[in-house]
């Protein structure tokens, strides 16, 4: 594959990570030394920013967020070779294996952001939820006009949203209707029993969310949260 | 022979000039022939001697010197001030037109016989500028302007911009110069200029157009061209105006009349339809409202606020107009996808595309539409575009079999909607009605809260996030009398997202047609109708429609209309590059390619610079997001006095 041309390495040295603490990374450890870095100059070579954003923050017209990183490795590998819905695939011949593992590790590695509650311009839009510690928490604002305001000790079914909302939406949508992931409407029916234990033992391709960064108490509600969206179809 | 009277002004001097050059071409008596030729020495008082050419010589000399009182070449009169008075009787307050000699007579009018006020001449460099400014300024001011072209070359340059209101349903009184009469028309020029059915260049996107060939005849087709464009659905319409027309004087005054204009009732739908719809509505368990460009007035979004009230009917809007307010509970435009797999009953208001909201067909090298909604789901479509469609262009968009299809302007609809609605909601079905309220005020919170979540996640990237930009911007002017006179399509819509838009005139959707360039001048036509209010207007401008009419800047700099311009600049036709990216894909060849023809990139366009050699204010690039809120606040500053500024700010792609 031919290098680059310069301005395109120009691009990458404006792109700043997104400051913030990093979500424990499963691989993170076994990440080469340089392979990141060689993995953003490929992340924009290969065209990945046009869709995901330099930053892997995804745009809702184009494409989703990549940061924080929710696939497994070989998760993310094969959704790159077989995408779903419009994203064009990654051949072997467009995307050699070893140029895809530097992409993977590069994405990997981009660290999650400050996160709206952090964010004075955008606190008052976070409601808050129930959380458990190991997850950030947002504090309840004031509402907005046409809102409701909403106590910060939330019911079991908000706790559950918003774990799906922080955990799941990225790969199963906002509302379960899929997207890197399958949807979770209009299949078989599943209890908040299997749907906790999927959670806890994911399939190949889903990443591994328990016991960390998702407590038990957090698969539960998500599971219930889940079971009974789906359930309304 | 006429003796010039002393004193006599503008005549006198023209006829003194003339002596005193005739004195110098032409050879004085016992002069030779070089002494008339003309010099570049200075001009030497005639010798002593030297006898002065009369000025009965200098006439025979001349030939044109006219020293009848009453000159045959002055025109008192002409047609185009009755012209003028057409457009001051329709209150048009602004022509805008880049010079043509084919309506030299009507723009003299507008200047001196109207004075240059209502309308004032605004001067564009670009014919494109002058008709997407008079779109962007009829979405604000809710009446068309005048937009003056000059014949086939000139309407050429304006044709795309005219599509574009055509797509968007803007109203607009395009007036193309012609020179009609082939025996009048001056050698070359006017030839070249000119053409025998002007208006067919154009015809399959304007509602109507005509040819008078009387000052009698062009005051009726003006006036039933206003009303045309003016009824539902509002479209560009044209009229030629033939110099000759223009220029000669008119010749019997007494026998001119300007017919009454008046207002065209929209068209409503049947009664019986409308009773068949509100009876769907209130037996839907899960209704949903779909709305495009339903509001034409400020009463238009009372109306559906009323109506989704009514039924806690969650609204998504396709922002073609502001006609649901975003800080409203029931706008839920962000859960478009469920919402819309969910409903039962859907009603759609002045859609544009209903076939392309309701079904799912990715581009993908083979496209089989899938439909989003479920069998049992039932269809409304009101729009008054099903009374008006053309065969040749296809923004008619692909058919959709709705279950009641009513052409008519829904805005003109929606209280007899409302009151049927009304009066069908028994107790217990209110009840039901009521218990929707909950989860969904539920849902708009978690909607923006999930906005939010994302424009967090490149809050402090570099080159800036849309994200961060938007919500800068909203910072800064969510406390003054703003108004978003541009879409944010590209920038991932945060302004419908995140800002709280409530009023009309606060947001005017799009282009329509999506002809690249509309941007900038559209902005600079709604910014020209917001000066008149008082308002702060704000764009976000992507690099590449500005490159297509950069003039605009000149405009917006010459006539003083204040509007904050901040660039949504990612260096490239970004939309492009991800096509070129699929194509190489599905190719499966070449992806490192994708910018090849697709950027705006080496050089990298220095758009402050640009718009300081035109006399806007302004900053840039800014490529750092915390430079952003200072410079805001230095570009608003500017806007605010009464001026235009521009900020280049170097972003992520969406």
């Amino acid at each position: 594959m031919p290098l680059r041309p310069l301005r395109h390495l120009f691009w990458a040295s404006l792109v700043a990570l997104p400051a913030g603490p990093a979500l424990p990374q499963p691989q993170a450890a076994t990440i080469p030394a340089g392979q990141a870095q060689h993995g953003r100059a490929l992340y924009q070579a290969k065209g990945c920013y046009q869709c995901h954003g330099y930053a892997g923050q995804g745009a809702s017209a184009t494409g989703p967020a990549l940061a924080p990183s929710r696939l497994s490795a070989p998760g993310f590998a094969a959704y790159v070779r077989r995408p779903g819905g419009q994203m064009p695939p990654y051949s072997a011949k467009l995307l050699p294996d070893a140029e895809l593992a530097a992409i993977t590790a590069y994405v990997q590695s981009l660290p999650r952001s400050r996160g709206a509650a952090q964010i004075p311009l955008l606190a008052s839009y976070v409601v808050a939820t129930n959380r458990s510690p190991q997850a950030p928490t947002a504090r309840a604002r004031p509402a907005r006009t046409g809102t409701p305001a909403v106590a910060i000790a939330a019911p079991v079914a908000a706790v559950g949203a918003g774990v799906y909302r922080g955990s799941c939406s990225a790969c199963h949508g906002g509302e379960l209707q899929g997207g890197a992931g399958p949807s979770l409407r209009g299949g078989p029916v599943r209890s908040a029993e299997q749907v906790a234990a999927i959670v806890r033992n994911p399939p190949a391709g889903m990443p591994r969310l328990f016991p960390t960064p998702l407590s038990e108490a957090d698969v539960e509600a998500v599971a219930a949260y889940v079971s009974r969206t789906a359930a309304r179809d | 022979m006429n003796t010039p009277e002393p004193g006599a002004g503008r005549r006198g001097f023209l006829k003194g000039s003339l002596l005193i050059g005739a004195a110098g071409l032409a050879p004085a008596a016992g002069g030779s022939a070089a002494d008339a030729a003309p010099s570049s020495a200075p001009h030497k008082p005639p010798s002593a001697g030297a006898a002065v050419p009369t000025e009965a010589r200098a006439q025979r000399e001349t030939g044109w010197l006219d020293t009848d009182p009453e000159p045959q070449a002055q025109v008192r009169n002409p047609g185009s001030d009755f012209m003028v008075d057409l457009l001051k009787r329709a209150n048009v307050q602004y022509v805008a037109a880049t010079p043509g000699s084919t309506f030299r007579g009507l723009q003299e009018s507008i200047v001196n016989y109207g004075g240059n006020r209502n309308p004032e001449f605004i001067s564009c460099v670009h014919e494109e500028i002058s008709a997407a400014l008079a779109h962007g300024y009829a979405k604000v001011a809710g009446r068309p302007m005048a937009c003056l072209v000059h014949s086939n070359v000139g309407l050429q340059h304006a044709s795309m911009a005219i599509y574009n209101a055509w797509c968007d349903r803007a109203p607009m009184m395009v007036l193309a110069g012609n020179a009609l009469d082939a025996a009048t028309r001056r050698p070359w020029i006017e030839w070249l200029h000119a053409q025998t059915d002007v208006a067919s260049l154009v015809r399959d996107f304007v509602k109507w157009d005509d040819t008078p060939v009387s000052l009698q005849h062009y005051a009726e087709s003006f006036v039933r061209a206003y009303e045309i464009s003016m009824t539902p659905p509002h479209e560009p319409v044209l009229l030629v105006v033939d110099s000759d027309l223009q220029e000669h004087a008119v010749e019997d005054p007494g026998k001119l009349r300007i017919p009454r204009m008046g207002v065209v009732s929209p068209p409503a739908a049947e009664p019986e339809a409308v009773e068949r719809a509100a009876e769907m509505l209130v037996a839907a368990q899960s209704p949903l409202i779909l709305a495009d460009r339903v509001a034409r007035t400020p009463a238009g979004v009372d109306l559906l606020v009323e109506l989704a009230e009514l039924l806690n009917a969650p609204v998504v809007d396709r922002g073609g107009r502001l006609n649901m307010p975003t800080d409203h509970f029931l706008n839920q435009s962000g859960r478009q996808q469920a919402l819309v797999s969910t409903a039962d009953v859907i009603l759609g208001l002045e859609l544009t595309d209903v076939f392309g909201l309701l079904n799912a067909m990715p581009d993908l090298p083979v496209r089989t539409p899938r439909s989003l909604i479920g069998e049992q789901t039932k269809v409304i479509a009101i729009s008054a575009n099903y009374a008006y469609m053309r065969g040749n262009v296809q923004d008619v968009q692909r058919f959709f079999a709705a279950d009641l299809t009513m052409a008519a302007d829904a805005q003109a609809c929606l209280p007899q909607l409302i009151e049927s609605v009304r009066r069908r909601l028994r107790p217990e079905k209110r009840a039901a009605v009521s218990a929707r309220e909950a989860p969904l005020r539920i849902a708009f919170r978690d909607m923006r809260a999930a906005a939010a979540s994302e424009a967090a996640l490149s809050w402090d990237a570099s080159p800036v996030g849309t994200g961060r930009l938007s919500m800068e911007i909203w910072a800064q002017i969510k406390h003054l009398d703003w108004a978003l006179v541009s879409s944010a399509g590209g920038a991932s819509q945060w302004p419908q997202r995140l800002w709280d838009i409530n009023k009309h005139h606060q947001f005017i959707g799009a282009d329509g047609g999506y002809g690249m360039g509309y941007g900038a001048p559209a902005a600079a036509g709604a910014a020209l109708a917001h000066r008149d209010a008082g308002r702060i207007p704000v764009a976000i401008q992507s690099d590449g429609d500005l490159m297509v009419l950069p003039g605009t800047l000149w405009t917006l700099a010459h006539h003083r209309i204040p509007l904050l311009m901040v660039m949504h600049n990612n260096r490239a036709w970004h939309q492009e590059t991800m096509h070129l990216q699929r194509m190489s894909s599905r190719r499966n060849r070449g992806v490192d390619n994708a910018h090849i023809g697709t950027v705006l990139d080496d050089p990298a366009i220095d758009f402050a610079r640009m718009a300081q050699s035109m006399g806007v204010w302004a900053e840039g690039p800014i490529t750092d997001p915390e430079r952003l809120a200072p410079a805001l606040t230095r570009a608003l500053n500017i806007v605010k006095s009464g001026r235009p500024a521009l900020l280049d700010v170097v972003t992520q792609p969406r």
